[in-house]
């Protein structure tokens, strides 16, 4: 499932060879979806990557790989979802791309209102490497899972940093939020995964 | 001092070395002395690598034949 992050055929992709351009697609709608997601809300965000890929398509050529063609093609649909929000004209609830209902991870009853240590301390895991994870077929699907339900601009966050490894002053612009307020969000995303698998670790369900 | 709610909210930046020196120094005096934070911690490191191994959702054939089409489609009209 892993594969270096850019390996993508530069020069077929500039001469817009339709499987080198394929391979992409496979690989990158998903993050174009939570970007877009982040920045318009659901309901615009498939018809905004569509465009967003066309125009890269016909751009294709006019590449000069002065960024990666991940961090391009993500500018692209960014640009495309701030302007579809400038013409549509309407604001997207702010609270429907950033609302967080579930309980919070680090919630005041986890420490000692004084002195702040631990009152419910993390719990043992037995698989305790990455590669024990990877191991655990249904773990997989708990994952998948709770990264669908995280909020649009937690989930953006978390998937081009964690997974594309995207530099954090690229996601800022990307997404138009402050650097800070990323790394909250990142922080938040990966306490998320952590309940969960504290959870599978004691009880084999998510 | 740092105390354990602080580590716990920082552990993030704290592996993803997004802490100044000197913050980084109080949290590594604070994982010295606290067994509780040097496991939080590596939960958080574990859970990162994790992640990053597992790697990227493929997009569904569905999904990339309609992006495709779209494409030939807008090639064909110019
Ligand atoms: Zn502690």
């Amino acid at each position: 499932m892993t594969q270096s992050s850019d390996s993508f055929d530069q020069d077929r992709l500039r001469q817009q060879d339709h499987a080198a351009f394929e391979a992409l697609v496979c690989k990158l709608h998903s993050p174009m979806l939570s970007v877009a997601r982040a920045i318009v809300g659901d309901s615009l965000a498939e018809e905004v990557v569509q465009e967003a890929w066309v125009s890269a398509y016909r751009n294709l050529p006019r590449f000069e790989g002065r960024s990666s063609i991940k961090t391009w093609l993500f500018t692209i649909v960014s640009n495309e979802a701030k302007t579809r929000l400038r013409k549509e004209k309407r604001m997207v609830a702010l609270e429907d791309i950033t609302q967080d209902g579930s309980v919070d991870y680090l919630g005041d009853d986890r420490f000692h209102r004084f002195g702040g240590h631990w009152k419910q301390p993390p719990p043992d895991w037995h698989l305790d490497s990455p590669d024990q994870l990877l191991e655990e077929r249904h773990l997989q699907k708990c994952i998948d899972h709770t990264v669908s339900i995280l909020p649009p601009q937690q989930r953006a966050v978390f998937l081009l940093r964690d997974i594309e490894q995207e530099a954090l002053s690229e996601i800022c612009n990307i997404l138009d939020v402050t650097e800070s307020y990323v790394r909250v969000l990142l922080h938040r995303a990966r306490l998320k995964l952590m309940q969960v698998i504290d959870r599978y670790q004691e009880t084999g369900e998510c | 001092m740092l105390n354990c709610r602080d580590v716990a909210h920082e552990a993030s930046d704290y592996i993803d070395d997004n802490l100044s020196w000197w913050r980084r120094l109080m949290f590594r005096l604070h994982l010295f002395i606290c067994h509780n934070c040097r496991v939080f911690v590596s939960h958080v490191h574990t859970t990162r690598e994790f992640i990053r191994k597992r790697g990227t959702t493929n997009a569904s054939p569905e999904q990339v034949q309609k992006v495709m089409s779209a494409v030939e489609r807008q090639s064909e009209q110019k």
